[in-house]
């Protein structure tokens, strides 16, 4: 019986999202909203936990009244229960802001063995919330795991160092940020995610987690954006003609030339 | 009747075994009970003759029947017709009933030398070869005892067999086509109503089949009545390309399985026991095999049933899961931006019902002609043909998203429910009475599913449309360069929805051009490989069937090869390309045809 609390984060379907180059912000309306890959991830690999050992998954979102769906999602998934954590107050909160409010809100639920959630999210690329909350709650952390083994109170986690493949292990409770190579999170279909809606969600704000203005929102961010700039990356269209026999070496030292092929 | 063969063969075997039933039942009748009751014979003067001649021609008939029936199982061995115990033994018994038969009246005939019994050819004959060969009256006598009770024996043998054996099919097939859905050919089974389910708040519906109890018992009493003559399999695309679908093969497992099921106590799920996943996946849903098959088995909803419950489980690949999760964030199967969906037409002046909301025909592109570059050519030749016509049309624009009619053939019935009330809506936010599309399977599902779930709009396909564009003198074609044409027909059009004309048709308005006919054409057409969603993941296919298809067009030497489907378009041009035939062969759409001659 393990008790697991994953974290997941409602992003826009970033493939749909455009920059209004005049006022260089992001055009959100009508963007689809999706669950953040990594979180993704996590939510398998929870369930997929349950399934082994048994136990009980919480899923605690943070985000606006829509993520609602996500969490719908996820209990869709085989996530148990959900929580919502959801106010005005909480809007521009970043990764510090948001470690605080998580840890809020898990300091609640009280009862966990492990915390799984995305190593990052698909949107702020920030890598941070995850080493924060396990920071702020004194946890031991492993980031980055792309294999998870639970046995007894432990888990032993192989990191995805890009160059190396480290394998550790920590004891429980601890938390464990995950990659998009540790699984492939199921698809629940729509009716899997409508009967979903009967699971338990709990909505919390801030007054429910005893959270004061200045502790959230921009107020209790420590990064402030002062300005965006939109980069334009503009394509080389490099075209090549004739036979692909002859072509190929040429696309081959093309690529070589622009360091995206190694020669070794 | 469609193959002649098996048919008259059937026929003959068939009346014969009939009439001689009925009449063996009459004479039973006469002799043990209308005699006994009211001292009187039914079966008497020229009447009895009549029919004693006509009794023993039927035999004659069904001796043929099964000499043809053995005859092509010995020699002309059909492919996919296995010969198993069951065919030795109905043979046999039927041959021995039949001859045991006109034995037993050569020998009456031979005893009691009636002057009428030249009426009686065949058994006539049987007493003169007896007599003939010295046979006497006393140790005929004693002989005709043991015949007829082994005679009569056999009979109810072979009776009592039919459920035990392949001959199950003459109860089972009957009722069958009795039975059998009345639902058009392009529309599905819908297991649920998501407009009540939403109303309800009650999501638990079991969907799909797991056991053979979840399919309904229509679906059960046409296993039982497959007679395994294999033609679904010998038409079957799936099989031809190698997979390890065999539609015949398919419904057997399951008809086994009910046996199976029937012997365990309250039964188990057992589908996937005998059901590897990937026959299910390797279905193009093409038809091929229904239509096919005699006793009006419907192969497709079964395995779509079978699919719906894979999917439930989350049982799918990568790929699968891709396309799905494609169309939930993105409508579309591609999963590129929703904002995109108009690229195709950029510099054509195309508008929407925002733009103009008076209009008579909304113009559906489908995902395809809309971010696919080589069917956003399509989507400009048809946009090219409608303007020269004049015609008032509108598209969707941004508005228009996937009709996850390809979700629902793999399985996700929800998804494409809740796409169909969407869509629905809209089409009813502005007044839509015609629609026209280039897709098929948009047609298809338009026509026959969306009415289901509250759709009244009029759907044709854009050949349709242009055959009357031609026809009424709206669009006028300059003869192009004389030049040899073959025509695919794509299923969902000419085998679902019998729309064969139509393209043949606008080909032909042409000019200088003959139409060469492939091996497999009209409903009975070959299927490219791509439908039931079978576009959008890999299935271990030993040969293409696109490449299979496009060697069939290839053989009418034709140096254009229509299409009138996205997806047929896509998978032919991949297979030209893999048979490096692209320079002889070209594909296009009739669209494409037609606009290049405007």
């Amino acid at each position: 019986m393990v008790k697991i609390i994953v974290l997941v984060k409602q992003v826009f379907q970033t493939a749909d999202l455009k920059v209004d180059r005049s006022t260089k912000t992001l055009v959100t309306q009508g963007v689809p909203r999706v669950i953040s890959e990594t979180d993704k991830n996590a939510i398998e690999e929870a369930v997929r936990i349950k399934e082994k050992h048994g136990g009980k998954i919480s899923a605690v979102s943070l985000g606006p009244p829509e993520a609602k769906e996500a969490l719908r999602e996820a209990l869709a998934m085989g996530v148990d229960e959900a929580y919502l954590l959801t106010d005005p107050l909480f809007d521009g909160s970043d990764a510090h802001a948001s470690a605080n409010i998580l840890a809020a809100a898990i300091t609640k639920i009280l009862e966990y063995d492990l915390i799984l959630c995305g190593a990052y999210s698909e949107d702020q690329y920030a890598f941070q919330v995850g080493p924060r909350l396990a920071e702020i709650c004194n946890l031991p952390q492993i980031t980055f795991t792309a294999k998870l083994t639970l046995s007894g109170d432990r888990v032993v986690a192989e990191r995805d160092l890009e160059n190396e493949r480290q394998v550790v292990e920590a004891k429980l409770p601890c938390l464990v940020t995950v990659v998009r190579e540790i699984n492939e999170p199921r698809l629940p279909t729509l009716m899997a995610i409508m009967g979903a809606s009967k699971k338990p969600t709990h909505t919390w704000n801030a007054a429910d987690l005893s959270l004061e203005p200045g502790e959230v929102g921009f107020d209790g961010s420590l990064i402030e954006v002062l300005r965006s700039t939109v980069s334009a990356g503009e394509r080389k269209r490099v075209t090549l003609q004739g036979e692909p026999k002859d072509i190929a070496p040429k696309i081959i030292k093309s690529l070589v030339e622009e360091g995206v092929l190694a020669v070794s | 009747m469609k193959k002649p063969y098996p048919g008259l063969m059937h026929i003959l075997i068939y009346s014969g075994i009939i009439v001689l039933f009925i009449g063996t039942t009459l004479v039973m009748i006469d002799s043990d009970v209308w005699v006994p009751l009211f001292h009187r014979q039914i079966l008497v003067g020229y009447f009895y003759l009549t029919f004693e001649s006509f009794l023993d021609a039927f035999g004659l008939v069904a001796i043929a029947g099964l000499a043809a029936a053995i005859f092509r199982r010995l020699f002309l061995k059909p492919s996919n017709l296995p010969t198993s115990n069951d065919d030795v033994f109905i043979f046999s018994i039927l041959i021995v009933i039949l001859s045991t038969g006109y034995l037993l009246e050569g020998i009456r005939l031979a005893v009691d030398k009636p002057p009428w019994a030249p009426w009686s050819f065949v058994g006539y004959h049987v007493a003169l070869f007896l007599e003939a060969r010295g046979v006497v009256a006393p140790s005929l006598v004693r002989f005709y005892d043991a015949l007829w009770w082994f005679h009569a024996i056999l009979a109810f043998t072979a009776v009592a067999s039919i459920p035990y054996t392949k001959l199950f099919h003459i109860l089972t097939s009957p009722l069958n086509a009795l039975f059998l859905h009345l639902r058009p050919k392009g529309q599905l089974s819908t297991p649920f109503d998501l407009k009540q389910l939403l109303a309800s708040g009650n999501f638990d519906v079991r969907v799909g089949a797991s056991a053979i109890t979840d399919f309904s018992w229509q679906q059960r009493l046409s296993f039982d009545s497959c007679t395994q003559c294999g033609r679904c399999t010998n038409a079957c695309p799936a099989t031809a390309a190698g997979t390890l679908l065999s539609p015949m093969h398919l419904i057997l497992k399951l008809r086994d399985q009910m046996v199976t099921q029937s012997r365990l106590d309250g039964g188990s799920p057992v589908i996937a026991d005998v059901v590897n996943p990937e026959e299910l996946w390797a279905c193009t849903t093409c038809r091929a095999c229904v239509n096919e098959c005699p006793v009006l088995i419907d192969h497709v909803d079964a395995i779509v049933d079978m699919r719906r419950h894979l999917v439930g489980e989350g049982k799918f690949d990568r790929a699968k899961r891709d396309f799905l999760t494609n169309l939930n964030n993105s409508s579309n199967p591609y999963g590129l931006p929703q904002a995109d969906r108009m690229k195709w037409a950029d510099g054509l002046d195309v508008k929407t019902p925002k733009e103009q909301p008076e209009f008579d025909i909304l113009y559906w592109v489908g995902c395809s002609g809309s971010y696919d570059p080589r069917n956003q050519r399509v989507s400009r030749a048809v946009v090219k043909i409608l303007q020269a016509a004049h015609v008032n049309f509108v598209v969707l624009g941004t508005e228009e998203k996937c009709n996850c009619e390809t979700a629902r053939r793999l399985g996700e019935e929800g998804r494409y429910q809740q796409s169909a009330l969407e869509l629905i809506e809209t089409f009813k936010k502005y007044g839509v009475k015609e629609i026209i599309t280039q897709c098929p399977h948009c047609f298809n599902t338009f026509k026959n599913e969306y009415p289901e779930f509250g759709a009244t709009a009029h759907v044709t396909h854009h050949s349709q449309f242009i055959q009357q564009l031609i026809d009424t003198g709206r669009i006028k074609l300059t003869p192009g360069a004389k030049r040899a044409l073959t025509l695919h027909d794509p299923c969902y059009l000419a085998r679902y929805n019998n729309v064969i004309d139509p393209p043949r048709r606008v080909l032909s308005s042409l000019g200088n051009v003959t139409v060469e006919e492939m091996k497999r054409s009209r409903e009975n057409s070959f299927c490219c490989g791509a439908g039931g969603a079978n576009f959008w993941y890999k299935v271990d296919q030993k040969r293409k069937i696109s490449a299979i298809r496009f060697e069939e067009a290839r053989d009418t030497q034709a140096s254009v090869l229509a299409t009138a489907c996205p997806f047929c378009t896509s998978m032919l041009e991949d297979a030209s390309v893999a048979a490096d035939a692209k320079e002889n062969v070209q594909i296009l759409d009739i669209a494409e045809l037609v606009a290049a001659q405007l």
